[in-house]
């Protein structure tokens, strides 16, 4: 990595003018700095985290913790930080596409479990808004890899029309839900003491206020007024989506004897549209051979998901009148679907790789095979 | 004035020396076309077009649509070595989006690596971001088929007239210098 002398007082003019900000101050990514951010996940600086091979770009922990320097991240975020970024260029993910196009995506960040609450994120009230550290700025560091070291750059290769205000940072923490139901790692099958990191290439969030609703099917049918306007570009395609239940709503779930899975059953098989409730919106079907819409059911409806499994369903958010919200992906899960990972904590042994694999001599094997290239030879 | 060391945050890879166009050769015998259909709006007409375009001063052997599952990706190995394997050269399209314009330009430069002229059809305000690509994986200047934005709401009439402005541009990147 390149370092530069620069004025102390003046970093923040320098960084700018480099278009190397998100336009809001950064903190000087100074080797001490840099090396704690390391430290704080015992990563070392040449350690790949991945690629976007449609770019020749690779992204190593030593860039990434550059970045989490500038975004202001404490060194105790960096496990999380890392594991969102191996989400991201998870070939899945499509960073390459996701990060180019015109639909301008936020990086959707969620994290279930321990950590979470150990490096003080916010669960509750006002979690996407400002004010906690952690969450502005572990979302702000894969941003600004993204921007930086994947060169997602207005005009450079970032084609975003729009956008969104949560492209600047959103990341978030589940508040675990009371027993029967599950957190969202064990409904994706971790364990309770794991702490995962989802990534969704996503909108921004979309507000559910129900108030007067007491029922499940209630709250979830005006949570299908967010999910199904033609206008939205999933609608009909098979995208994915986040269901955020807060206090109030997922209480009246709960209680009433829902599971989640039945949440997500429900918002699959009643989010299905017609064409005329396609077309009644001024969205024009496109023609066959143009395979965006996916193929229409027995029903005459287009699926707006494949299935369950592309709803996650969090509980999340402060106590009100009966808020909750829903932040659907960017687009049709064809071209970026949701990637989890767990987060290995820094001090965290590797996994015991057991005496068959860690007995075996490299030598006599490396001794082998240059001895048959030279035989091939 | 207090001096600090900051590591440089952004990309710091060398840029790639500039790669091989692949052969561009005479077709005289009829030239066996692949298009790239990304399944954007209008893409299958407007390929078809351009081919037709072609093969009205030029002989044609083939003409083979391919669609790709998400305009968001490039093509895959295997389809791209098959469709280096059976054509003469490429036309991949549409790019009128970020992502769509980058993995279709992409495509074309999939086939450039395999001995395959490619042609990439972009709208013009995706021209920069192809240029920045091609830039990036070494193949500065690549010069894309340039028609106005948008495309996807246009009548047959309209993406026929530029079809045929296109394929001066086709012929100079799929055929040999002097075919025009």
């Amino acid at each position: 990595m390149e370092l530069l002398e620069i004025d102390e007082a003046a970093a923040f003019d320098f960084f700018a003018e480099h278009d190397w900000t998100d336009g809001l101050p950064i903190i000087p990514p100074t080797p001490e700095r840099v090396a704690a951010m390391l430290a704080g996940a015992d990563a070392q600086e040449d350690e790949i985290l991945g690629s976007v091979p449609e770019r020749k770009r690779t992204v190593t922990a030593g860039m990434a913790a550059v970045n989490a320097v500038m975004a202001g991240c404490r060194p105790e975020y960096f496990p999380i930080v890392l594991t969102a970024l191996r989400a991201m260029l998870d070939p899945a993910w499509n960073a390459n596409g996701v990060l180019t196009s015109t639909g301008g995506s936020a990086t959707c960040i969620i994290v279930s479990g321990p950590l979470a609450g150990k490096i003080g994120m916010n669960a509750k009230s006002n979690l996407f808004g400002p004010g906690n550290r952690a969450n502005a700025t572990i979302g702000r560091a894969a941003r600004l890899v993204a921007r930086n070291v994947i060169g997602a750059r207005t005009s450079v290769q970032d084609e975003s029309c729009m956008a969104t205000p949560a492209k600047y940072t959103f990341c978030f923490a589940e508040d675990d839900p009371p027993a029967p139901w599950q957190s969202l790692r064990q409904q994706l099958g971790f364990d309770a003491g794991d702490t995962i990191v989802c990534v969704m290439a996503s909108e921004g969030p979309r507000q559910l206020a129900n108030f007067t609703n007491g029922t499940p099917e209630g709250v979830l049918r005006s949570m299908l007024s967010l999910i199904t306007p033609p206008g939205s570009v999933i609608v009909g395609k098979g995208g994915q989506g986040v269901v955020v239940l807060g206090p109030e709503h997922q209480f009246i779930i709960r209680e009433q004897g829902w599971s989640q899975r039945d949440i997500q059953e429900f918002l699959v098989r009643e989010s299905r549209v017609t064409k005329e409730q396609i077309e009644a919106a001024g969205v024009l079907l496109e023609k066959p051979g143009d395979h965006h819409y996916l193929p229409i059911g027995e029903d005459g409806k287009y699926p707006t998901f494949h299935g369950p499994d592309d709803i996650l369903v969090v509980t999340a958010g402060g106590h009100g009148a009966g808020w909750s919200s829903y932040i659907p992906s960017f687009v049709p899960a064809k071209h970026s679907v949701i990637v989890t990972r767990r987060v290995r904590e820094a001090g965290e042994a590797l996994p015991d790789c057991g005496p068959d694999s860690c007995e075996i001599d490299i030598s006599a094997i490396l001794a082998k095979s240059v001895n048959a290239g030279t035989e091939n030879v | 004035m207090a001096m600090i060391q900051v590591y440089r945050p952004v990309h710091t890879d060398p840029k790639l020396p500039p790669a091989p166009l692949a052969p561009r050769r005479h077709l005289a015998g009829g030239a066996r076309i692949a298009l790239i259909n990304n399944g954007k709006p209008k893409t299958t007409d407007l390929l078809g077009y351009i081919a037709e375009a072609f093969g009205r001063i030029h002989p044609v052997a083939s003409v083979t649509l391919h669609s790709k599952p998400s305009a968001g990706s490039p093509l895959d190995v295997p389809t791209a070595d098959r469709i280096a394997a059976e054509s003469d050269f490429v036309i991949a399209g549409l790019g009128d989006c970020g992502a769509c314009s980058s993995c279709s330009l992409i495509d074309a430069v999939m086939m450039e690596e395999r001995g395959i002229p490619g042609a990439v059809v972009i709208t013009d305000p995706f021209v920069d971001v192809c240029a920045r690509l091609s830039d990036r994986l070494g193949y500065a200047g690549y010069r894309p088929i340039m028609i106005p934005h948008p495309a996807a709401s246009r009548s047959d009439e309209w993406l026929r007239g530029w079809a045929d402005r296109s394929v001066a541009v086709l012929v100079s990147q799929v055929l040999p210098e002097g075919s025009a």
